[in-house]
């Protein structure tokens, strides 16, 4: 803080009548979530019309369940996964593109295209053109010489295979941020050190990535949050199947409150879901503000 | 009317040659009865895209001309259909009228008293045409379905009325013709019979031998596979109250059934919905479709959509061990929401939509299966069904045969669903994981016990 | 040397290939999807030569009876929901992301913390007590309780993005107009505001895309007057098959609005989403 920036009190008034509007309304949304979140402290069963406060059972009941167990480990995988995909390869993509041709100009464009296709439609896109007898992918597999796979059908590949559809859907969002990040390198940084001799790859290794560092965090962040919840791309191909391969915490909340209509254990599922986001959120930003500060 | 789907393109020639059949066709109806006492309300009614609906767009003009009542249709796809709805009629906010649903599903809502005993609207003489509505045309069957008397575990068949059906659906198998003869196969008769040529079916002109339908849902133990099970002699609950879900017979039909789709179904079979059933075979690639819907019959003989227009025949499911054959079914039915602020004019929609003249309607326009008997004696019905099969007539034959031994063989319970969910799941593990079916059914119906 | 370059030129080639066949080849296959019939869509092997055809855009986008065709409404709904979405988070968002970044208001890293985690929450612990209270209130099926609603997904991303392009902004600038006097709010208005364009404008697009790309509020909140597009591409999966043809139709003309925008304003998109961390 500068000395010359002494906040009068009506200033300090103004910034609070600033923000008030969207912190109210933001307030107003906020009441459901907390009846949601009270939801999964009762029994709450749809069709009951009674529910009664249970405490933390529902909490306990789920700990005590391999099924949900297992969800919340495939929902960390999935996560992981995501991360350890995108990221190199919106790296990759942005470094690739970082060039002014027109080439890497139309590919620039491009790179939004999977944007504009709603989740929920580019998952059901991707299941016929992942369908292991008719669709695309195997017959274009086949045709180069590659060997198949049974993608979304097969338990022990359908995991991953949304994970093909997420890098699909969203690897374009961190490549263009990585990009920017790459574009906003001042050039005399770069000149300099090839002036100096520098390789390529150690300009890439020693002052891009360096630069970078806070845009793959900022990164991380949207895509960890994101696909922890992640709901609509499994909603559109395997809705949790082939058996449970598939079955992430969101997914098996949805089935709890909308297949069995136990809200009750669904929103308890769900509470979960939002502190792991919310931990997994506030660890990245604190990351994220170390790096900035450095 | 604002009705919200994408592909009506038909709709005003369709309108035109419906508004003179209107005048030859509702007069009676008209003179006697007072369409017109609820004129001016309007009532949102939900609907499931399917071609029931696609069939009945085109005539609710009509149907507001005839009453002054102004109808949203909401079209929605199956699952979100499900979704919107749950949250509807758990809120009790009474946004829906009249809403598209089946008898499993209403086991639920009639528990949680969320949708509307029916008979009181269908015995008034003030809100119903008696004579013209002629109740006694439903097939016995398909309405009573709908009757239950809300204790758990039993009473269905009987009870209150708490829909009224527009499509019924049985499963059959679908086969080439061409295929068959090329590899000099008869279309089985019994699960034994299909069993001893799965291994050959991919041997002809078609890349794969056959499709089923095979997730983990509900529907597996319910439908198709349901099918194959009451045909070796499993109910989910026998006469004495016991769950059946790992009796010999049950064990029996699921090896049977595994050891069916692995020899004979390709590798992605573990995860097959409708939609690929459907499309596999309309796109030639299967040589048999097995225990599939009666009614995907439209597409499949229609060249327009599939490629084995000229090369399909139906037969019924085979028979099991003991020589009996069974099967479910699957009654697409209308109800009412208590929470509906318009209930008089709700009910004279669905007496309206279930009425004789515009079931017959809509079963022209595609709406399979008739559930009037009326409808199945109209001779266009007749002639449109007529063509389809191997030869004329042949999928006619083969719905009459299905008709006699498809039912809902399912006790009756809110949390059903959840049961038969699980159930799913265990034939699943039997395919995916190699578990012994014994083990894997076993622990299903011990899970099953536990959420009665 | 020279076969050192042609290596690299040889990889980058092969990598920008496959770039292209998985990111938009699918699009591309999408696209002719939607130019061919049902027969030709489930056709096996894959066709790539068909006889095209239009009957799946005129299906959805030519009026029957004179009045508007559904697709078209929910276009219009889209519109209307996403348009007013975006309005508002920005009529709200810019002046609280302002305070924010530069008010000195205690705990204000909490609160835009609080700000971003509304979008962090999974959709499914909202909509059935969203659903309740908008039944109640008389929000459900309006517009205005459609962008309301979607204040979730806009009003923290617009917030977020302008609060980082805010605190870039040199603190000089304020700084000469404020020993003026000018209060806080004129200082937003003519000293701020002229020189946010770029920020507010890759903000709108970003919040614009994820707001008519959503599926879950269209599905619970809305009703037959108000749907959004989303829902209408929906429409084509019936309970026994997907009308893939409609399907792409519509998801094609979907992504129309989104692509001219977007590729209008690419350079401001990726400005808008980064700025923040450029410090």
């Amino acid at each position: 803080m500068s000395a010359v920036n002494k906040p009068v009190i009506s200033s300090r008034m103004a910034y609070y009548l600033m923000f008030a509007p969207a912190l109210i309304l933001l307030l107003a949304v906020l009441y459901p979530f907390a009846q949601g979140v009270y939801l999964g402290f009762t029994d709450r069963k749809l069709y009951l019309p009674d529910a009664e406060f249970v405490g933390l059972s529902n909490f306990a009941e789920l700990l005590a369940d391999d099924d949900f167990r297992a969800s919340v480990v495939r929902t960390l995988a999935y996560t992981l996964a995501v991360i350890a995909v995108q990221l190199p390869l919106g790296l990759a993509i942005a470094v690739l593109l970082n060039r002014n041709s027109i080439m890497q100009r139309f590919l620039r464009n491009s790179l939004v295209l999977p944007l504009l296709i709603p989740p929920v439609v580019a998952g059901l896109m991707w299941k016929t053109m992942m369908q292991p007898q008719s669709g695309i992918v195997n017959w274009f597999l086949v045709s180069i010489g590659l060997p198949t796979s049974n993608w979304l059908s097969h338990v022990d590949t359908a995991l991953m295979s949304v994970v093909v559809i997420d890098t699909w859907v969203f690897t374009p969002f961190a490549a263009l941020i990585l990009l920017a990040g790459l574009q906003s390198i001042p050039d005399d940084l770069i000149e300099a050190a090839r002036v100096d001799g520098a390789g390529s790859w150690l300009i890439f290794r020693t002052i891009e990535l360096s630069w970078l560092l806070p845009f793959i965090v900022l990164v991380a962040l949207f895509r960890v949050t994101d696909s922890l919840k992640s709901f609509e791309l499994f909603y559109a191909t395997t809705r949790g199947g082939p058996l449970n391969a598939t079955r992430t915490m969101h997914i098996g909340a949805y089935e709890e409150a909308f297949r069995w209509s136990s809200i009750g254990t669904a929103m308890a599922v769900v509470f979960i879901l939002w502190c792991i986001s919310y931990l997994a959120s506030l660890f990245l930003m604190q990351l994220w503000q170390r790096r900035a500060e450095a | 009317m604002h009705a919200q789907h994408p592909s009506n393109s038909t709709f005003p020639a369709a309108l035109v040659a419906l508004g003179l059949a209107a005048a030859t066709a509702f007069p009676a109806m008209a003179q006697d009865f007072d369409w017109q006492q609820q004129s001016g309300t309007s009532i949102n009614v939900q609907l499931v895209s399917h071609q029931f609906v696609e069939a009945l767009e085109p005539l609710v003009p009509q149907f507001e001309e005839l009453t002054g009542i102004d109808v949203t249709l909401d079209v929605l796809a199956e699952q979100a259909a499900n979704e919107k709805l749950l949250a509807d009629l758990s809120t009790r906010a009474g946004t829906i009228d009249i809403f598209m649903t089946s008898p499993l599903q209403n086991w639920q809502y009639a528990t949680a008293g969320w949708i509307e005993e029916l008979d009181p609207y269908l015995k008034s003489t003030t809100l119903t045409d008696q004579q013209a509505y002629d109740v006694d045309d439903f097939f016995q069957g398909v309405l009573d379905s709908n009757r239950w008397t809300r204790e758990l575990m039993q009473g269905v068949g009987q009870g209150a009325l708490w829909g009224l059906p527009i499509n019924s659906e049985s499963y059959l198998l679908a086969y080439r013709p061409s295929v068959f003869e090329e590899l000099g196969l008869d279309v089985p008769e019994t699960y034994a019979q299909l069993l001893n040529i799965a291994e050959q079916l991919d041997d002809g002109s078609a890349e794969f031998g056959m499709i089923t339908r095979f997730d983990k849902f509900w529907d597996l133990p319910y439908l198709t596979f349901g099918t194959m099970l009451q045909s070796y002699g499993v109910e989910m609950i026998d006469t004495e109250g016991n769950l059946q879900v790992c009796s010999s017979q049950s064990v029996e039909a699921t090896e049977d059934f595994v050891t069916l789709i692995k020899t004979a179904s390709p590798e992605g079979a573990g995860a097959f919905t409708w939609y690929e059933a459907q499309q596999g075979f309309a796109a030639g690639q299967y040589a048999l479709s097995f225990n599939e819907a009666d009614l995907f019959a439209p597409v499949y003989e229609d060249p327009e959509q599939s490629q084995v227009a000229d090369d399909v025949g139906y037969a019924p499911t085979p028979l099991g061990p003991g020589g009996e054959r069974r099967a479910g079914a699957w009654i697409w039915s209308m109800s009412m929401n208590a929470a509906s602020q318009n209930k008089e004019a709700a009910w004279l929609f669905l007496s309206w939509v279930t009425s004789k003249e515009t079931m017959i309607e809509t079963n022209l326009r595609g709406n399979m299966n008739p559930v009037r008997k009326s409808a199945w004696q109209n001779e266009d019905v007749a002639a449109l069904v007529d063509s389809w099969g191997a030869y004329p007539g042949q999928y006619r034959e083969v719905t009459a045969t299905m008709g006699e031994v498809a039912a809902v063989r399912f006790p009756p319970h809110p949390e059903l669903t959840r049961m038969l969910d699980r159930w799913a799941q265990a034939v699943q593990e039997v395919y995916f994981n190699d578990v012994d079916a014994k083990t894997a059914l076993c622990a299903a119906q011990d899970d099953i016990a536990r959420m009665f | 040397m020279t076969v050192q370059r042609a290596v690299r030129a040889i990889l980058i080639f092969a990598s920008q290939c496959a770039f292209v066949i998985f990111f938009v080849f699918p699009i591309v296959w999408i696209l002719m999807m939607s130019l061919k019939s049902f027969r030709d869509i489930i056709a096996y092997p894959p066709k790539f030569v068909f006889a095209p055809t239009l009957e799946n855009y005129r299906d959805i986008l030519l009026a029957v009876d004179g009045g508007m065709p559904d697709y078209v409404r929910f276009l219009f709904n889209s519109a209307v929901i996403s348009g007013g979405a975006v309005a508002l988070a920005v009529l709200l968002g810019v002046p609280a992301a302002y305070a924010l970044a530069r008010g000195n208001i205690p705990g204000r890293g909490h609160i835009a913390f609080m700000f971003l985690s509304f979008r962090f929450a999974p959709e499914m612990m909202v909509i059935l007590p969203m659903f309740l209270l908008y039944t109640q209130v008389g929000l459900y099926d309006t517009y205005l309780g459609m962008i309301l609603a979607h204040q979730l997904i806009c009003l923290p991303l617009i917030i977020w993005i302008m609060m980082s392009f805010f605190q870039d902004i040199p603190r000089q600038i304020e700084e000469a107009a404020r020993i003026d006097g000018a209060s806080v709010f004129f200082l937003l208005r003519t000293v701020i505001l002229p020189i946010s364009g770029p920020g507010i404008a890759s903000a709108t697009i970003i919040a614009f895309i994820f707001s008519w790309n959503n599926l879950i509020f269209g599905l619970v909140l809305a009703g037959g007057s108000t749907r959004p597009v989303t829902m209408g591409i929906l429409q084509a999966m019936t309970f026994d098959q997907i009308k893939w043809g409609l399907m792409a139709a519509a998801a094609m003309i979907s992504a129309v609005p989104g692509m001219i925008a977007a590729i209008y304003l690419q350079r401001h998109i990726t400005r808008g989403l980064t700025l923040g961390a450029v410090k």
